[in-house]
C-alpha cells in the first residue's frame, strides 16, 4: 500500500450498512476497511496513509462521541458521523468536537463522498504539517545547549552585543553560535528561523 | 142437556138448586169480563150480591197481590179463547183472604152468537198453606245444611243408587259429568289411606244393621283435602231386612284444623307451604324447577317475565330449548355431573333466548333437590338477569382495550427513536447499495458482477425495512384479543428486535437467557409483546438516572413447577418505593409517567390467568416476574 493512496475506515455494527458502504466507496475508487465495533477499530493495524473515519454514532461497545474524544488525543483521521437517529444535540456536540460531517441515515452518495474528500484533504494537510514539524524537531535536536540558549535571544530580536553581555561572553562567540544555529536549522534567513522556532514552540527570551 | 141460562125465567129450579148447592164457586162472565152470574156459595163467601162482585177488577174481592196476574190471565184467555187456570186469593166476608183454584172455559150460547166464560172456583187454601210451609221448611233445611256444612245422603240397596243433597255434593266438589248416583264415586273421593277402613266399616254396618259412623279425609279434584264426619242409619222393612241407609256427612275441616294437634301441625305446614309459595312467586330472582330431563315443572313469575313466556308455555319446554346453542353442551355436561353426584351445585353464566327472540344474559345457580318417597328428585335453578352487568363489563373491557391501545401508542412515542433507527439502518444500506450499483454500471467498463451484488442487497435490505414496519404495526394496531399457543422465545425475541438499539443508546448491558424447554403459553401475541415491551421500557427508564455503576438489564424466560412459564425482567436501576402501589393506575415514580404501564401489564396478565409481581432486589433495582400457565401437553 503506497503511502499516498487514501483509505476510508468504516465503523458500524450493522453488517448491511458495512457491506453497502464498502461497495459504494469501492465503486468510487476508494480503499475501505470496515470494523463492527470501536474496539475492533482501535486494535487494528492501520496503514500510514491519508485516511478518514466513517463512524456510526451508536455502537454497541463505545458511544461514537466517546470514541471521538478518545481519538482526539491521538493523531487520528478526521471523523464523519453517520446515525440512524439524527438527534440534534448529538450532532452539535460532534461538530463542536471537530467532526467533518454529521450524516443522517439514509444519505446520498454525493454527500458522503464530498465529506470523505474533504476529510482526506484535511488529513493530508495534517499529515504534512506533522511531518514538517518532525523534521524541524530533528534539526533542533542537533543544537548544543548553548546554541539552544542563544536561539531564544535571536528569535527575540536581541543584537549580538546585547546577547553577549547577557550571557557573559564575547560578541564574536555569539556570532559563531548564530552561524551554527542558522546552518543546523537550515534557515535561509532570520525571518525563517523565527518561523521555525515558532513552529517548534520555542519561547523567545523575554526582557533584559 | 140444557144449558144454564142465568137470570132467565125459564131456568129449571133443579138446576138452580144444583148450582147453588155445589161446594164450589160458579160464575159466568161475558166477553168483556163482567160478572153476569155467581152462585150462592160464592155470594155467601163474599157476603156480597152480583152487583158488588161485578166490580171485582177494582174492588178488593181479589187479593191486590194476585190481581195483576188474574187480569193478565183473563186478557190472555180472551185473546186466545183457551181455557185458563190460576190460583188466587179471594176475600171472605170476614175480610180474610183464602186461596182458590180458578178454572174457566169459554162457550157460545148458540142463537145470540155471544160467548161467555164459565168459571169454577175451588177453595185450596189449606193445601196451599201446607205446601208453602213445606217449601219453607225445605229451604230452611237446605240453609241449615249449608250453614252446618252437613249434607244428607240416602243409599238404596235394591237399586244400588245413592241420593245426595246439594250440600254434600258441594262438599265433595262434584264436577259436571260425574256419575254421583253410584257408591264408587263417593268412595273414590276418600283419601287412599282412609278408603279401605271406611269401606270396611260401611260394609260391616250393612251386615250388622248397625249405625254407621266414620271420619275420613276427602281429596278434592284440585288436590286439597277436606275432613268429613259421616253418620248413617239402616232402615229395615217389615221383614227386618235393611232396604236403605240414610245418613248425613259433615265437613269438619275448619273445626279439625282449628282444634286438633295434627290439624294445627298440618295447618302450620300448609301456611308454611303457602309462605314458601309466596316467596317462590314473589321472588325478584327467577326460580325454575325442572325434572332430570330438563323439562320445567314449575317456574315463578320472575322467571316467566324474564323469558317472556306464560307459565303454560314454559311448561311445554325444556331449559335446553331456551338456552343459546353455544351453551347447551357445557350446560348439559354440568347437569349430568350434578345428576351423577359429581357436584353438589354449579353456577353458570349463559344466554337465554326470550320468546320474542332477543337474547338475555343470566347467571344461574343450579342444585339438585333429592327426591323423597312421595316426590321425585328435581333440579332447582335460581336465575338472575345479568344482561345489564354484562353490558357494563363489555363496555369496561372495550375501555380497557382502548386504554391499552393508548398506552401502546404512548410507548410508540417513547420508541420513535428506536423505530427510526430500525428502519433507517436498512434504508441507509438500500440507498448506499443503490448508489454503488449505479456507479458500478456507469464505470467503464461497467462492473456488472458487483452491480448485481449491490442490486441483490437492495432487495434484501428493502425487505428488512418492510419487516420492521410490519412488526411496529402489529404492535400498535387495534386488534381483538386472539389467544393462540405462543413460544415465549419468539414473543420476547420480537420485542428485543424492536428495542435493538436501546442497550447501546442507553448504555445498558443487556443479558438475555431464554430457555428452550418452556412449553407454549396460550396467549394473545400483541398483548404479550405489549407486556414484555412495557416491562423492558420500564426497566430502561429505571436505569436512566443511574451513574457510577454498570447499568444492567436481564430478561429471562423459563419453566417453573412444570405447569408455568415465567418471564423475569430484572434491572439494577432506581427501585420501586411501593411494589404493590406500582400496579395501580396513575401511580408513577416517573415525573412524566402516566402510571398506566404497569396497570396495563397487570390487566394483561390477569386476562391470561397469570400473576405479575415486583420485588426489590438485594442490591439495586427491581425484578418483575410474570407467571403464565402453559398449555397442557394433551391439547397441543
Amino acid at each position: 500500500m503506497t503511502a499516498d493512496r487514501p483509505i476510508v475506515f468504516v465503523v458500524d455494527d450493522d453488517a448491511r450498512v458495512r457491506v453497502a458502504l464498502s461497495s459504494l466507496l469501492a465503486s468510487a475508487g476508494l480503499d475501505v476497511a470496515v470494523f463492527a465495533s470501536a474496539t475492533e477499530f482501535l486494535n487494528a493495524d492501520k496503514p500510514d496513509a491519508p485516511a478518514c473515519l466513517v463512524l456510526d454514532l451508536e455502537l454497541p461497545d463505545i458511544h461514537g462521541l466517546e470514541l471521538q474524544k478518545e481519538l482526539a488525543e491521538r493523531e487520528a483521521p478526521p471523523i464523519i458521523f453517520i446515525t440512524g437517529h439524527g438527534d440534534v444535540p448529538s450532532s452539535v456536540r460532534a461538530m463542536k468536537a471537530g467532526a467533518v460531517e454529521f450524516l443522517s441515515k439514509p444519505f446520498g452518495d454525493e454527500e458522503l463522498l464530498h465529506a470523505i474528500d474533504a476529510a482526506i484533504a484535511l488529513d493530508r494537510a495534517a499529515r504534512l504539517k506533522r511531518s514538517q514539524r518532525a523534521e524541524l524537531a530533528r534539526r533542533y535536536e542537533r543544537l548544543t545547549p548553548r546554541e539552544r540558549e542563544v536561539l531564544t535571544f535571536v528569535v527575540a530580536g536581541f543584537a549580538n552585543k546585547l546577547t553577549a553581555d547577557e550571557l557573559g561572553t564575547s560578541e564574536i562567540t555569539i556570532g559563531v553560535h548564530r552561524g551554527q544555529i542558522m546552518r543546523k536549522m537550515g534557515a535561509r534567513s532570520l525571518a525563517e528561523l523565527v518561523r521555525f522556532a515558532d513552529k517548534l514552540g520555542i519561547a523567545p527570551h523575554e526582557g533584559v | 142437556m140444557s144449558t144454564i141460562r142465568p137470570h132467565t125465567s125459564d131456568e129449571l129450579p133443579q138446576v138452580r138448586a144444583i148450582v147453588d148447592n155445589i161446594p164450589a164457586f160458579i160464575a159466568i162472565h161475558n166477553e168483556s169480563g163482567e160478572l153476569e152470574f155467581d152462585n150462592r156459595a160464592a155470594q155467601e163467601y163474599h157476603g156480597l150480591g152480583v152487583a158488588d162482585t161485578k166490580q171485582w177488577q177494582t174492588s178488593e174481592v181479589v187479593h191486590p197481590d194476585d190481581l195483576p196476574a188474574l187480569i193478565a190471565s183473563y186478557q190472555r184467555a180472551l185473546t186466545t179463547g183457551q181455557p185458563r187456570e190460576i190460583e188466587v186469593r179471594l176475600r171472605r166476608a170476614d175480610g180474610v183472604y183464602r186461596w182458590f183454584h180458578i178454572r174457566s172455559v169459554r162457550s157460545s150460547d148458540g142463537d145470540e152468537g155471544a160467548s161467555r166464560w164459565y168459571t169454577v172456583g175451588t177453595e185450596i187454601h189449606d193445601r196451599k198453606v201446607a205446601d208453602d210451609a213445606l217449601r219453607q221448611s225445605e229451604t230452611f233445611l237446605l240453609e241449615v245444611q249449608r250453614l252446618s256444612r252437613t249434607g244428607g245422603w240416602r243409599y238404596d240397596l235394591a237399586t244400588d243408587r245413592v241420593e245426595s243433597s246439594p250440600e254434600i255434593q258441594r262438599a265433595y266438589a262434584v264436577q259436571p259429568g260425574e256419575d254421583i248416583s253410584r257408591p264408587p264415586f263417593w268412595f273414590d273421593r276418600i283419601h287412599p289411606e282412609d278408603r279401605p277402613r271406611v269401606q270396611a266399616q260401611f260394609e260391616r254396618c250393612l251386615l250388622e244393621k248397625a249405625d254407621y259412623r266414620a271420619g275420613y279425609r276427602v281429596v278434592l279434584p284440585d288436590g286439597s283435602i277436606r275432613y268429613q264426619y259421616a253418620t248413617g242409619h239402616p232402615v229395615t222393612n217389615h221383614a227386618g231386612d235393611v232396604v236403605e241407609f240414610i245418613g248425613a256427612s259433615m265437613d269438619m275441616t275448619e273445626y279439625w284444623l282449628a282444634t286438633t294437634e295434627r290439624g294445627l301441625a298440618e295447618e302450620a305446614l300448609r301456611k308454611s307451604e303457602e309462605r314458601w309459595r309466596a316467596v317462590f312467586e314473589n321472588s325478584a330472582i327467577g326460580v325454575a324447577l325442572t325434572d332430570p330431563s330438563g323439562r320445567f315443572l314449575a317456574t315463578n313469575s320472575a322467571f316467566q317475565k324474564m323469558l317472556g313466556y306464560t307459565e303454560g308455555e314454559i311448561g311445554a319446554l325444556t331449559f335446553l330449548e331456551l338456552t343459546h346453542e353455544d351453551y347447551r353442551e357445557s350446560n348439559w355436561q354440568l347437569v349430568t355431573e350434578l345428576l351423577e353426584g359429581k357436584r353438589k351445585q354449579f353456577q353458570i353464566e349463559k344466554q337465554y333466548r326470550r320468546k320474542d327472540g332477543s337474547l338475555i344474559w343470566v347467571s344461574n345457580n343450579v342444585s339438585l333437590v333429592p327426591g323423597t318417597e312421595s316426590m321425585p328428585r328435581f333440579l332447582m335453578a335460581l336465575s338472575e338477569d345479568i344482561t345489564e352487568r354484562k353490558r357494563t363489563e363489555e363496555t369496561l373491557r372495550r375501555t380497557q382495550a382502548e386504554l391499552a391501545h393508548v398506552t401502546r401508542v404512548a410507548s410508540l412515542g417513547e420508541m420513535t427513536a428506536s423505530i427510526a433507527h430500525e428502519v433507517n439502518q436498512p434504508l441507509a444500506a438500500v440507498v448506499a447499495n443503490g448508489h454503488a450499483c449505479l456507479r458500478w454500471l456507469s464505470a467503464s467498463p461497467p462492473n456488472l458482477p458487483r452491480a448485481v451484488e449491490a442490486a441483490e442487497r437492495i432487495v434484501k435490505d428493502g425487505k428488512d425495512a418492510g419487516e420492521v414496519v410490519r412488526r411496529v404495526r402489529a404492535l400498535f394496531k387495534r386488534t381483538g384479543v386472539e389467544k393462540v399457543p405462543l413460544d415465549l422465545r419468539e414473543v420476547i425475541g420480537e420485542v428485543l428486535r424492536l428495542l435493538d438499539s436501546y442497550p447501546a443508546r442507553k448504555h445498558v448491558s443487556l443479558d438475555v437467557v431464554l430457555d428452550s424447554d418452556v412449553p407454549p403459553v396460550f396467549a394473545d401475541r400483541v398483548q404479550l409483546q405489549q407486556l414484555v415491551l412495557n416491562l423492558m421500557l420500564n426497566a430502561f427508564e429505571a436505569l436512566e438516572p443511574v451513574s457510577g455503576r454498570v447499568k444492567q438489564l436481564s430478561v429471562r424466560s423459563k419453566r417453573a413447577n412444570g405447569r408455568e412459564a415465567v418471564i423475569q425482567v430484572c434491572d439494577n436501576g432506581i427501585g420501586l418505593d411501593d411494589s404493590v402501589a406500582a400496579f395501580e393506575p396513575f401511580v408513577s415514580t416517573k415525573p412524566e409517567g402516566m402510571g398506566l404501564g404497569l396497570a396495563i401489564c397487570r390487566s394483561i396478565v390477569v386476562a391470561h390467568e397469570g400473576t405479575l409481581s415486583a420485588e426489590r432486589n438485594v442490591g439495586f433495582g427491581t425484578t418483575f416476574t410474570v407467571t403464565l400457565p402453559v398449555q397442557p401437553v394433551a391439547s397441543q
